[in-house]
């Protein structure tokens, strides 16, 4: 693990999957767009709106699977203190929001014509909220220090803490009555729901994912160069203060 | 134990000598009640139906406000830098920072509250509920809140970062406070209610002070 | 009314189920045009400042 936590290793490792997560991408989206809105029967019970299921779920689990990635880069970040983990935090928190953002909007969509409201205050959809909230207090606390070195580490705290939120956000439909219904394909007894309607669900969540991978090292190599110009311009700073000290020395400068 | 009281004493003796941060934090929160009657209308059935909500929310705001000094002052003067060198740990020095904060906001919220629930007209039977529930939510709220004080430490614009940041984290207690209040009008059993803000308060009373001692500790080593 | 009207009529929940597709493509376009924008960003800065890596770094930026 820690062969690749050296940042130019890394970058190299990153240019090898970077090609290969775009055109996954594309590839699960295609065929993904092409089950969900021509080759697969309406539901019986919610018609068409059904459709929306397969933007809505994924959108939702990749909420989720970008808070944890978040909160285990944060913890990496705290307990190994390597610079990398506080910039995997920072490339994901942005993804993870556009990711609720999206898992609340489409929701909202869907929840008009299947339960006739934009919106109800039950205990899924407002801890979706929460979570939603908890990405932009993250990124607010990350960029709110002039020390960066301050604010990966408030906002990992920040993270961790909050991650209480995502087994609540699991477990909500089933530990309360909601009107949002219950997980119907990760389950014991396996899914509930037929496979013509598995296949484009399963073909948009590995969209989601090909396109976080993607997203997240084309972050990754923001992050890592806004680090070095820090480096590079503190430097800089440096020196240059102490050629000011010595008259000789800015003479030659 | 003896530098915990020390550390309580200290704080008490700072607050009442700067003067009026009790007595600011009250009259935040009458006056933020006092706006819904205009807001809403005085129509009693209404103020009665909202009454226990209105209070939590205000109560809420209120015992935010003082927090954004909570660690603030002590780390501009320094004296943060004594507590965390001291020999007792830095965790016992937060429960007692936290315990005052507790004790000049949470503890006048609790008594002004009664007075304004008569103000919006909610029936005399959740007055009891209200404060017993107020009692157990308050020191949750100062114990959450410690936390975002400890990380905006240092920040730009921290006191509206800290709004951000504490108040998602504050909505189980608001949700649990007040269904407590609203099952007592209905006659339902409150116990689940009050069950669920003692877990809340006992986790974050084993939670929060070790993460607030942590985030203290990086907010003084950078 | 005709097969493609019908497709995109979806049983009468076109208005629902096009924005909400509509939405995610947006969104997710948004936020990748905006990392690549980061990224050319840093990477020109980076480059601006240190002139021992500008060869290597211009490759990469090709690719």
């Amino acid at each position: 693990m820690h062969h690749f936590a050296n940042p130019t290793r890394f970058l190299r490792l990153a240019d090898r999957i970077q090609p290969w997560a775009a055109s996954l991408t594309m590839a699960f989206v295609l065929s993904g767009l092409y089950f969900a809105l021509l080759s697969s029967p309406a539901d019986y019970q919610q018609g068409e709106t059904v459709r929306i299921m397969y933007i809505h779920v994924p959108a939702a689990w990749m909420a989720l699977f970008c808070y944890t990635a978040l909160a285990v880069s944060c913890a990496a970040a705290l307990i190994w203190k390597h610079p990398l983990a506080s910039l995997a935090g920072r490339a994901t928190a942005p993804i993870g929001a556009c990711f609720t953002l999206l898992a609340l909007v489409t929701g909202s969509l869907w929840g008009k014509p299947m339960w006739g409201t934009w919106w109800v205050w039950d205990a899924r959809l407002t801890s979706v909220l929460i979570l939603f909230f908890l990405y932009l207090g993250y990124m607010a606390l990350n960029n709110a220090f002039d020390d960066p070195e301050r604010g990966h580490k408030a906002s990992a705290i920040l993270a961790l803490v909050g991650f209480i939120n995502v087994p609540i956000i699991k477990f909500s439909v089933d530990w309360w009555n909601t009107l949002h219904q219950p997980a119907s394909v990760i389950k014991m007894s396996g899914p509930a729901i037929h496979s013509s309607m598995l296949i484009p669900l399963f073909l948009m969540a590995l969209a989601f994912k090909a396109y976080f991978v993607w997203v997240l090292l084309i972050r990754m190599r923001g992050e890592i160069n806004a680090m070095k110009v820090r480096a590079l311009r503190m430097r800089q700073v440096h020196d240059a203060e102490q050629n000011r000290s010595t008259p000789v020395a800015s003479e030659a400068g | 134990m003896n530098s915990f009281v020390q550390i309580v004493r200290r704080d008490l003796n700072l607050s009442f000598r700067q003067g009026m941060d009790s007595a600011m934090v009250v009259m935040f929160f009458v006056i933020a009640v006092v706006l819904f009657p205009f807001g809403v209308g005085p129509e009693p059935n209404i103020l009665m139906r909202i009454a226990a909500g209105v209070i939590w929310v205000a109560a809420l705001l209120a015992s935010m406000l003082s927090l954004e000094r909570l660690f603030q002052a002590d780390f501009e003067d320094g004296s943060l830098e004594i507590l965390v060198l001291q020999p007792v740990p830095l965790e016992i020095a937060v429960i007692a920072k936290i315990t005052a904060h507790w004790i000049t906001t949470g503890l006048p919220l609790i008594i002004a509250a009664p007075i304004l629930a008569v103000l919006l007209n909610m029936n005399a039977d959740g007055f009891g509920m209200l404060i017993a529930a107020l009692a157990l939510g308050t020191p949750s709220l100062s114990l959450i809140g410690a936390i975002g004080a400890a990380l905006i430490l240092g920040a730009r614009r921290g006191g509206v970062l800290l709004s951000l940041l504490i108040l998602p984290l504050y909505i189980p207690v608001l949700i649990f406070g007040v269904s407590a209040v609203d099952a007592t009008l209905a006659g339902l059993s409150v116990k689940p209610h009050l069950l669920i803000l003692s877990a809340l308060l006992l986790s974050s009373l084993a939670l929060c002070p070790w993460v607030g001692a942590a985030a203290l500790r990086q907010a003084m080593r950078s | 009314m005709t097969g493609t009207e019908a497709y995109f009529e979806m049983g009468g929940h076109g208005a629902y189920i096009w924005p909400a597709y509509g939405l995610v493509f947006a969104v997710l376009m948004g936020l990748f045009v905006a990392s690549r924008r980061f990224a050319g960003r840093a990477g020109r800065e980076f480059d601006a400042l240190n002139p021992r890596t500008r060869r290597t770094q211009e490759e990469t930026d090709e690719a």
